[in-house]
């Protein structure tokens, strides 16, 4: 997995490419601690590029929403890959987050 | 000065002190062996707790999860067998399922006889159109006979007296071509009104069963997609709770690695046993010890006992400042190591409990973004919304069968209201008959009647004739259709009531099977929310184990106050052999360190490295300038 953080005007987007597997928790996790401390209102992840999630991607996805939403901010995933996204759908996941485009 | 003033008395004073702090020392010693003691195994107990507590709640929560939701399929073992897949959910939703297929198969049955029904009602209402048809003909034919009687009356006039029979038939025929044409209008306007009614039946039939037809050849795909999205949505969850307790059982993994971190411990209190056994030896070197030699051995004698007790006292607390030395490295190092690996461990494990505790939370728990509903309540009800749509949708569809039946009833009464007027316009012509034998025997008698007169009864007597053959043909019409109609709509009525009375074992069905899947929503709901329990116990495990390494390492910072006890011994050994060697050069001219000593070379030898001899060089403290004439040591 690679993570790559841009900043714009007033958002920040972490494009992820690859799996999100176990052994990317750490990686990850300070990746999210990085948007989430960035001065941006508006937060974006770009899945594009994810195939294949795990529970350590979406456990640190929903713990990075509650705590930008907590401070009244937005997590926005701008671009999903189609597999996340049935995978999102099927729990739900895709009412809670604000999904923008699905790729195939 | 005597041998006494300058030797004995300074080594009984130098024996003295190393009694003292050996029993300082000692006391010093078994302090600090007991807290490590203590710690090292309070930590190495608390790890195979910490193991059981990952196991023991990452099993609970496994079983829990594969007897709720994930069955074989979780195990990688895909199995499609119905009759084998275990989890709790999948043969409730399985057993869901197959009551709707039921439900499914049952309406599609008796839609597919409605269906037949009204196909054949349809022909027949087609038919209709053959009753118009007729009435059109009968019309026609009362047109003529009316037109006929005007030409009769006017024949029958001009023939005078002789005609007026004929006049008088003449009128009563107009009278009854009229009756007849107001009979035949009337049937048409029952059939206009028959086949507008027909029309008004035969759409609202056509859309119930278009929309029927439309949802019934989608239940099948729309079954499987409900329950396609409760296996994939349920098995998702269950595969990632799944994998939050694999990352759990990883995190086991640390503890034999931090089992060996621990394993220095056996070293230091080997070492402290050691330090022991050097005290223990050094606790003969005393003054009582020199005493009994006193009156017996001459001065050379005497000092050299002296030298070599001053040595041994020098040797063993040497050996000892460094065996002390290398049992506070070993625990320092060991602290180091151990201390990271616990936190190394406490840090994964918190990382996936925060995980866990999210994602569980989100599965388990009211969300805003789900209508405060959780994720798993959300799948089971859009779920049960689904059945419960198609069970609402077979019923309306049944009332509106049913209401759209009430049509069928017009149909029926418009099919009387043309059967009676057909009975009125048969009078008439019974009366045309009756009217034609009249007019027979009238021409009969009247010999002297025109041509014409005659000529228009042959006329009559045709058209009476005709019109009796159309309403033979509009009576045969009309008993079949209506017989046919009235049969078929019997037959719409009796499954309609059939579909009413299957509604409510329908109704049983569903309702049992929903009322099946909010229990287990309920159920399940609960069950993972207990995977999302904080683990309270585990941390509090690591914490006592964190600060249990914390305490070593205070500890370890004590073994300075026991080294102090050894070096201040060796600092006045050290003074004192410098005085014997100023004194009694070829007597203190020897080696003071362990290798002297067999007793202590053995230990040494156990547990002495390199690195301790580099360390802990045994080294005399140069006192030589401060050391003139007689000298006080103590």
């Amino acid at each position: 997995m690679n993570v790559v953080i841009s900043n714009a005007e007033n958002s920040v987007t972490a494009k992820i490419t690859g799996p999100i597997t176990e052994t990317d928790g750490d990686s990850l996790k300070e990746n999210f601690e990085n948007l989430y401390s960035s001065s941006a209102t508006n937060v974006l992840l770009d899945l594009t590029m994810v195939p294949i999630i795990t529970s350590t991607g979406i456990g640190k996805i929903i713990v990075l929403f509650r705590r930008l939403k907590s401070q009244g901010r937005d997590l926005v995933i701008n671009g999903i890959h189609e597999n996340l996204y049935a995978m999102f759908t099927s729990i739900n996941l895709d009412k809670m987050l604000t999904i923008k485009e699905v790729h195939s | 000065m005597s041998v006494n003033k300058k030797i004995v008395e300074p080594y009984f004073l130098l024996t003295d002190l190393a009694q003292r702090e050996l029993i300082a020392c000692q006391h010093d010693l078994a302090q600090f062996q007991q807290i490590t003691t203590t710690t090292y195994e309070g930590i190495a107990q608390n790890l195979p707790a910490i193991m059981s507590k990952i196991e023991d709640s990452n099993e609970g929560a496994r079983i829990l999860v594969k007897y709720f939701i994930a069955g074989e399929a979780s195990d990688g073992e895909s199995n499609t067998s119905e009759d084998e897949s275990s989890s709790v959910v999948s043969s409730a939703v399985r057993e869901a399922k197959r009551n709707m297929v039921t439900v499914s198969k049952r309406i599609h049955k008796m839609f597919k006889i409605d269906q037949t029904i009204f196909g054949q009602i349809q022909e027949q209402v087609d038919q209709i159109e053959t009753l118009r048809i007729s009435i059109r003909e009968i019309t026609k034919i009362s047109d003529d006979i009316e037109l006929l009687s005007y030409n009769s009356v006017f024949v029958a006039s001009k023939a005078g007296l002789s005609g007026a029979a004929f006049t008088y038939i003449a009128k009563e025929i107009k009278t009854l071509s009229k009756e007849t044409k107001d009979y035949a209008r009337k049937m048409r306007e029952s059939s206009d009104n028959l086949v507008t009614n027909y029309n008004r039946f035969s759409s609202e039939i056509e859309s119930v069963n278009e929309k029927t037809n439309a949802r019934l050849s989608n239940i099948d795909t729309e079954l499987d997609d409900i329950f396609n999205k409760y296996n994939s949505g349920l098995t998702n969850i269950a595969d990632l709770i799944l994998q939050l307790l694999d990352r759990s059982d990883g995190a086991k993994n640390h503890v034999p690695r931090i089992m060996v971190s621990l394993q220095p411990q056996d070293l230091v209190r080997q070492l402290l046993d050691q330090l022991e056994i050097v005290n223990k030896a050094l606790s003969s070197v005393n003054s009582k010890e020199l005493t009994t030699h006193l009156s017996s051995a001459d001065d050379s004698a005497l000092i050299a006992i002296i030298e070599e007790k001053t040595a041994k006292i020098l040797a063993g607390n040497n050996l000892n400042k460094t065996i002390l030395d290398r049992a506070a490295r070993t625990m320092d190092s060991s602290v180091d190591e151990l201390s990271k690996l616990l936190v190394e461990l406490k840090t994964e494990l918190k990382d996936i409990e925060t995980d866990r505790i999210s994602m569980i939370d989100f599965f388990s728990s009211p969300q805003e973004s789900l209508g405060a509903k959780s994720s798993i309540e959300q799948i089971f009800d859009e779920s049960v919304s689904v059945i419960q749509d198609i069970y609402d949708f077979i019923k309306t569809s049944i009332l509106k069968k049913r209401e759209v039946l009430r049509f069928g009833e017009l149909l029926k009464q418009e099919l009387l209201n043309i059967e009676t007027l057909f009975d009125g316009m048969q009078h008439i012509v019974r009366q045309f008959a009756m009217i034609k034998v009249i007019s027979g025997i009238e021409i009969a008698k009247e010999s002297i009647l025109s041509e014409n007169m005659t000529a228009s009864s042959e006329m009559f007597e045709k058209l009476t004739e005709n019109i009796d053959e159309h309403i033979l043909i509009l009576r045969s019409h009309l008993e079949k259709i209506n017989a046919d109609i009235i049969s078929n709509l019997d037959l719409l009525n009796e499954n309609i009531e059939n579909q009413e009375k299957s509604l409510f074992e329908i109704s049983d069905m569903v309702n049992l099977s929903i009322n099946k899947l909010k229990t287990i929503r309920f159920n399940i709901n609960d069950a993972v929310k207990t995977v999302g329990k904080e683990s309270t116990d585990l941390f509090k495990l690591l914490d006592g184990s964190i600060k249990g390494v914390e305490n070593i390492r205070e500890i370890v910072s004590t073994s300075d106050t026991v080294g102090s006890h050894f070096d201040l011994v060796i600092q006045k050994a050290n003074m004192f052999y410098q005085l014997g060697q100023q004194n009694n050069p070829t007597i203190f001219d020897k080696e003071t360190n362990y290798i002297r000593f067999q007793e202590f070379l053995e230990i040494a030898n156990k547990f002495i490295d390199e690195s301790d001899n580099k360390e802990n060089q045994i080294t005399f403290v140069d006192v030589s300038n401060e050391l003139s004439g007689d000298l006080v040591l103590f």
